[in-house]
């Protein structure tokens, strides 16, 4: 498929789906059967042409994903006790701290993986269903946008990790402990929600939108 | 290329229904809005009650970090650190949990709390490393809340709801008393003083102290409190004493009290009690003394207060009743100018001169109006003999000339003073070495010289020696006396005298003249009572020789007796001479004639009778009877004189021979028997001893060099007296008392310093300790600290082999192998 978008590009003609030739590919598999066939005769998945419901879940997760990154950035990501003191620290906050301690590379890590990519993801994805939903018809482009989203998606959850890496190493009683905070939740349910979201995107109907108009 | 044609598509058409389209996936945002607000909500609802806090200075204390704490729990943070409007104070915005927040009324306290090194140890350790936090303190019944809150600079003394009581102390030395000295009932401490303070006029210091609950109940007005803080050295006349009661309380001082006897009277309200620096001061005043109570009075004295110090007594009849509190000088008008005056200022303690508690000062100077007028008088007194302190001493004198309480709105209320009779040392001393040198010793050493001469004289008496000669030849006269001849031959004339005077009467009666006998014996008994009426010497002289033999000799033998028991009672001097003379007298008497003559003369009488009687029988002529009738009756006359007076002669005789002669050798043999029993020879030996000894003592040269080297010695005393005396050392002496007395006050100065030495010792030693303590015994800190040194040292290995793994395959991290 990526080869005929390719080639579409490059030939610059409306492309032939498969829902345009009146056939329906199985969703896992790939085997491609006609229009009104229930089920694929490999591996038993439903076929179906379109999934109506796909931009009401990337929504319903975009939003969800929104409503907990913000509590994510607000409240403290890390807990942390050195000799008895106590600081809490969210995620911007945390950047500021390592910018201020000369860590600018570590810096630019976090806040690229905390901040950057997830809005971007927010962006693209809300980007991405309302050019779906305005019927203009998609490009390679959004293709491939689509398909960095859903690959640097993950990477969102090096924040998550790094918190549950150091918490777990870190529990050396009064010296130092490092506990996660709710943003730490939050910003995992966001990351997860995202991803759901971006996931359940159906990147054909980027090529529906020219000829059946809004398949909502 | 042909085109497909695309199948007829059966493409459902949307359903229109908005709600029946919905996907149920939706429920997903709605649920994590649902929880971020139920989150925002709790975290609001939690936010707790902002209240605010002002500071002199808030450092340590960080916007988001402090936390505030309630018996060391977490309740609240920091929120804001800032400035008040005029920056006069540091205001610290706390959050307070709500679950606390209606306990927090306008009494509740709050201050930071620090690492704190103190003489109660070391408070605050944890804040080190964690920083430091406001505590706060209030009482558990929720009440009014209060939102705006002045801080205090350091922990109270007391927090709010902590039973107990708050006293005062007052005391002139504060130099000894800390904040948080623990106030200590037998060694224990029930409570603790806070910062000490000067009293408004600057003269006492005040402390405030909080006795724990149930203690509070001990405090009665029996109650005295002294400081136990540091050790006490005294110089004074029973001499070099350190005084401590132990180690511990070297370290760790602080004020101790006791109730003098049971049964005190409650306190009133405001009461204040008198710190005193001694237990034994502080037992000592039963009563309740101390500025703070006293009632000032001033007296002036017209002679020098040299001795007296502020903090002296001032004492009636002996018993403190008050002290001094001031001297000074002033300048009073005279009628002859300005004039300089001494005048001193003391506080009298009604309560002590007897006078109900709670009189107010005017009725104590009215009471003492009243006693002034009956003649009470101030004056100096020594405290001791040899000391030169003063004390201040009210006397009530009957012969003093009247004087008021004088009074006016100016001044104190002044109490007239009289001169004392102050001695001295000096002059006390000086008195001494008079008296030692007036003394009579030169005197005293001549009449000892003189009694050893005498003693000696004594011993060489010759006369002591002659005696047991004397007593010899006494005994050899006697028996002379008696075995004399003429005293044998008596009896013998006598009878020869009778028979002769028979035959005359036989002769006589055969002549025949009886009628003439008759006469004649008739003129003869008149002849005989001429005889003896004439003869009346002879009965004296019988008399004599009676009165002689009678008393006399008995009398010397008595004599002699009473000189034996002399002689026995070892009068020796008096045996000697008396005996002597005794033996002398006796001697002379028995030497005398008329003794001696006795029996000459009684022979010689016997003789001349016999004489008679012979002639008148050789005449023989009874006719020439008649005729010689007259001659016969004088004759006859003196021959019954003589023969009346010798009967009683020879009674007499006979009695000196049958009786007292013997009882004269037995008396003399008694005498001779206690001569011998007086062991005179051994006893004159032991004598003569003793007096050779006597005297080889009083003769020796040393004896002979005492009364010289007495004399030199006296003489040098003498001299150095009178250099002493001139050459101004009692000036010197009284230099030296005062260098010394300076001496002392630089000991009591350096004394007075010790105590701080032992509070900065005592700090840094309750500073160590606890260091120690906390370092050595619990092991806890020192166990946590290895294991976390352990846990980094692994977690340092896992990261550096964690980063060696990174190192080695970078792309694990990405693909996770």
């Amino acid at each position: 498929m990526s080869g005929d978008g390719m080639a579409n590009i490059e030939r610059a003609q409306p492309v032939l789906t498969a829902r345009a030739a009146g056939l329906v590919g199985c969703a896992e598999c790939g085997h491609v059967y006609p229009r009104g066939t229930p089920h694929c005769d490999l591996c038993g998945t439903p076929l179906v042409s379109r999934d109506r419901a796909s931009l009401q879940k990337v929504w319903a997760w975009l939003l969800a994903g929104m409503v907990v990154y913000i509590p994510a950035n607000v409240y403290p990501m890390l807990r942390t006790s050195t000799l008895g003191k106590t600081q809490e620290s969210t995620i911007v906050g945390g950047v500021f701290d390592l910018i201020d301690h000369g860590s600018i590379g570590v810096a630019l890590i976090v806040f690229v993986a905390s901040v950057v990519i997830p809005v971007s993801k927010f962006i693209a994805i809300a980007y991405l269903a309302l050019r779906v939903k305005s019927g203009k018809p998609g490009t390679s482009i959004h293709l491939h946008l689509y398909e960095l989203v859903e690959f640097i998606g993950r990477w969102s959850m090096i924040d998550v990790f790094v918190v549950a890496i150091l918490s777990a190493l870190v529990q050396l009683n009064f010296v130092a402990t490092i506990n996660p905070g709710i943003a730490a939740v939050s910003f995992a349910l966001s990351v997860a929600f995202t991803m759901i979201s971006a996931n359940s995107f159906d990147p054909k109907l980027i090529w529906d939108a020219p000829r059946e108009g809004a398949p909502v | 290329m042909t085109e497909p044609t695309p199948a007829d598509m059966k493409v459902t058409p949307p359903k229109k229904s908005v709600l029946r389209n919905l996907s149920f996936v939706w429920v997903i945002p709605f649920l994590a809005l649902a929880v971020s607000l139920g989150i925002a909500w709790q975290s609001f609802a939690d936010r707790g009650t902002l209240i605010e806090i002002s500071f002199e200075n808030a450092s340590g204390v960080v916007a988001g970090e402090t936390t505030l704490r309630y018996r060391e729990v977490v309740v609240g943070t920091v929120e804001d650190v800032g400035f008040s409007s005029d920056l006069d104070r540091v205001i610290v915005a706390v959050r307070v949990d709500n679950d606390v927040a209606s306990f927090i009324d306008a009494e509740a306290l709050f201050w930071v709390v620090r690492p704190e090194v103190s003489a109660r140890g070391i408070s605050g350790l944890s804040t080190v490393l964690s920083g430091v936090y406001i505590e706060g303190a209030w009482d558990n019944e929720p009440a009014a809340e209060a939102r705006d809150f002045i801080g205090m600079s350091s922990p109270p003394l007391t927090q709010p709801g902590r039973p107990g009581k708050r006293i005062t102390l007052a005391t002139d030395d504060g130099t000894t008393i800390s904040n948080g000295s623990p106030v200590l009932f037998r060694g224990v401490e029930v409570g603790r003083l806070e910062t000490p303070r000067l009293s408004s006029d600057g003269r006492t210091v005040l402390v405030d102290a909080f006795i724990d609950a149930p203690h509070d109940a001990r405090l009665t007005q029996a109650t005295r409190f002294w400081d136990t803080s540091g050790f006490k050295l005294s110089f004074g006349a029973s001499g070099f004493a350190v005084d401590f009661d132990s180690l511990a309380s070297l370290v760790t001082g602080g004020v101790e009290f006791d109730n003098l006897y049971d049964d005190g009277d409650p306190l009133p309200p405001g009461y204040v009690f008198n710190l005193y620096e001694e237990e034994e001061d502080a037992r000592r005043n039963t009563l309740v003394r101390g500025p703070a109570q006293g009632v000032p009075f001033s007296i002036q004295f017209s002679e020098s207060v040299n001795g007296l110090e502020a903090g002296d007594d001032v004492t009636y009849q002996g018993l403190e009743v008050g002290v001094v509190t001031e001297l000074r000088s002033r300048v009073i008008e005279t009628e002859f100018g300005p004039e300089l005056s001494l005048s001193v200022n003391v506080s009298i303690d009604p309560q002590r001169m007897g006078l109900e508690a709670g009189t107010t000062p005017e009725e104590t100077v009215d009471f003492f109006r009243f006693a002034v007028e009956s003649g009470m008088r101030a004056r100096l007194a020594t405290e001791s003999l040899l000391s030169s302190d003063l004390r201040i001493e009210l006397v009530v004198l009957d012969d003093v000339a009247p004087a008021p309480l004088r009074e006016d709105d100016t001044d104190l209320p002044r109490l007239p003073s009289v001169e004392s009779n102050l001695s001295d040392f000096t002059a006390t001393a000086e008195g001494v070495l008079e008296r030692i040198n007036a003394l009579p010793i030169e005197e005293v050493m001549q009449r000892a010289i003189s009694l050893m001469d005498s003693v000696e004289a004594l011993a060489r008496n010759e006369d002591l020696q002659r005696v047991p000669g004397s007593a010899v030849a006494l005994l050899d006269d006697t028996r002379a006396i008696v075995g004399s001849e003429a005293i044998q031959s008596i009896p013998a004339q006598l009878d020869a005298a009778v028979t002769d005077l028979t035959e005359l009467v036989a002769d006589l009666r055969d002549g025949g003249a009886v009628a003439s006998l008759n006469s004649a014996l008739a003129r003869l008994d008149e002849a005989m009572e001429g005889v003896n009426e004439a003869s009346r010497n002879a009965p004296a002289l019988t008399q004599n020789l009676t009165r002689l033999t009678e008393e006399d000799i008995p009398a010397v033998l008595a004599e002699l007796q009473g000189v034996a028991e002399t002689a026995q009672a070892l009068e020796l001097d008096g045996l000697v001479g008396s005996a002597t003379q005794t033996l002398n007298r006796i001697d002379a008497l028995i030497a005398q004639d008329t003794v001696q003559g006795i029996p000459d003369a009684v022979t010689a009488a016997i003789a001349d009778v016999r004489q008679v009687v012979a002639d008148l029988r050789e005449e023989g002529a009874v006719q020439a009877l008649g005729s010689s009738l007259r001659n016969l009756d004088r004759a006859m006359a003196d021959l019954s004189v003589a023969t009346q007076d010798a009967p009683a002669v020879t009674r007499n005789l006979r009695q000196i021979t049958e009786s007292d002669i013997p009882d004269v050798l037995a008396e003399i043999d008694a005498v001779v028997t206690k001569a011998q029993e007086l062991e005179l020879q051994a006893l004159v030996d032991s004598a003569t001893g003793t007096l050779n000894r006597v005297d080889a003592l009083v003769g020796s040269d040393e004896t002979l060099e005492l009364p010289g080297t007495l004399n030199d010695a006296l003489t040098e005393m003498r001299l150095a007296l009178a250099e002493l005396r001139e050459g101004g050392v009692v000036e010197n002496l009284n230099a030296t008392l005062q260098s010394a007395s300076d001496a002392a006050g630089s000991v009591a100065q350096s004394v007075e310093d010790l105590p701080q030495l032992t509070a900065r010792l005592e700090r840094l030693v309750a500073e160590t300790e606890t260091v120690l303590t906390s370092y050595g015994e619990r092991s806890d800190f020192s166990a946590q600290t290895l294991s976390a040194l352990r846990e980094v040292q692994s977690a340092a290995k896992a990261v550096s082999n964690l980063a060696r793994e990174i190192e080695r395959s970078p792309n694990s991290l990405i693909f996770g192998r």
